[in-house]
């Protein structure tokens, strides 16, 4: 009797404890399962969302390392170009200091054959006929006396006496 | 040359065509004197040109000028009716002279004037006429007039032709490329 009732004890211990068993899975698997389940869910998405991010913030950096590679080239072009513009700008103002040089000297020369026109035109109009007037002038009173201008056909007759020989 | 002097030339021509054997040395001579009278009294043919004038009248005053006073052969007659009966006798100063020149040109004569600064002798003149003829290889008639601007020297000068050597002539020279 006692073993049987020992035994009953003990099959209803194992019920017992089969039913608190199951009480508690099922009391898992209705109220905590679904807070466990949430909990890895945000924990899976966090991670994914971290490691999105994390893929973002790479991809970013690459994007930035490119754009710092290209900024570092556009760099050294525009300080390529400005080199060039420096070195075109000495060029042209060395030109444009010889163009204005050449001007200067152009108009200096211009200036002067000016004043050597000025000069010979007043000699020309002013001084050559007033020469000229005075040679005629002496000439005629040179050659005003009967006996030099006399002389001096004489002279021009024997030369064409001597050319006919 | 002008339409005037190719008309005068070919009255001059049709002339020495018909009558050139009436044009010996004299009357070239004639002619020149008239012609050189003419051109320095060139209002003597004023009434030439004045059409109330008749033309008998005209004929009459120039046969009298040209076969009387300078004694020019009296073909010339035919000339002068001619020229007054086309209404051209104003050309007779010029056609005279076309006569002149065709005779030069027949005979190889050049016409010159000679000027010089003081009056050349006689035997000056010569010489200077023959230096020409032997130059030219023509016959030399000449003119003579004194020109004191020449200030010394002498101006052979012809239609064709100008040999000058005087002090005008060099002062000239000279002054001209200083001038220009």
């Amino acid at each position: 009797m006692l073993i049987t009732a020992s035994v009953v004890a003990f099959i209803f211990r194992i019920i017992n404890f089969g039913a608190l068993v199951g009480l508690t899975i099922f009391l898992a698997k209705k109220y905590l399962m679904p807070t466990l389940n949430n909990a890895m869910y945000e924990h899976e998405s966090a991670i994914e969302q971290i490691e999105q991010h994390t893929q973002d913030l790479q991809s970013h950096a690459q994007q930035l390392d490119e754009q710092f590679k290209k900024q570092e080239h556009l760099t050294n072009e525009l300080i390529r170009k400005i080199h060039a513009w420096k070195s075109q700008f000495e060029a042209q103002k060395v030109k444009r200091e010889q163009l204005h040089q050449e001007l200067i000297e152009s108009a200096h020369k211009k200036i002067a054959t000016q004043q050597q026109m000025i000069k010979q035109m007043y000699v020309q109009n002013k001084v050559l006929p007033i020469a000229i007037d005075h040679a005629q002038k002496t000439l005629e009173q040179q050659f005003s006396s009967e006996d030099t201008g006399v002389n001096y056909i004489a002279d021009v007759i024997l030369g064409m006496k001597r050319a006919e020989k | 040359m002008n339409g005037t002097q190719l008309l005068s030339r070919r009255y001059a021509q049709a002339f020495m065509h018909v009558y050139g054997k009436d044009i010996i040395e004299s009357v070239f001579e004639k002619i020149r004197e008239l012609v050189s009278f003419l051109l320095t009294h060139r209002k003597a043919l004023f009434f030439l040109q004045l059409p109330h004038i008749p033309s008998d009248k005209k004929i009459t005053i120039l046969t009298e000028l040209l076969v009387e006073q300078f004694k020019l052969p009296g073909s010339f007659e035919p000339l002068i009716k001619q020229l007054v009966d086309h209404k051209r006798s104003f050309l007779i100063a010029k056609i005279l002279h076309q006569i002149a020149q065709l005779y030069m040109k027949e005979h190889n004569i050049e016409a010159f004037i000679f000027t010089s600064s003081h009056e050349l002798t006689k035997a000056q003149l010569e010489e200077m006429k023959r230096y020409l003829a032997d130059r030219l290889g023509k016959d030399i008639i000449y003119e003579y007039k004194i020109d004191k601007t020449l200030i010394a020297g002498i101006r052979l000068l012809s239609d064709t032709h100008i040999w000058e050597y005087s002090i005008a002539q060099q002062l000239h020279r000279v002054s001209l490329p200083l001038l220009a």
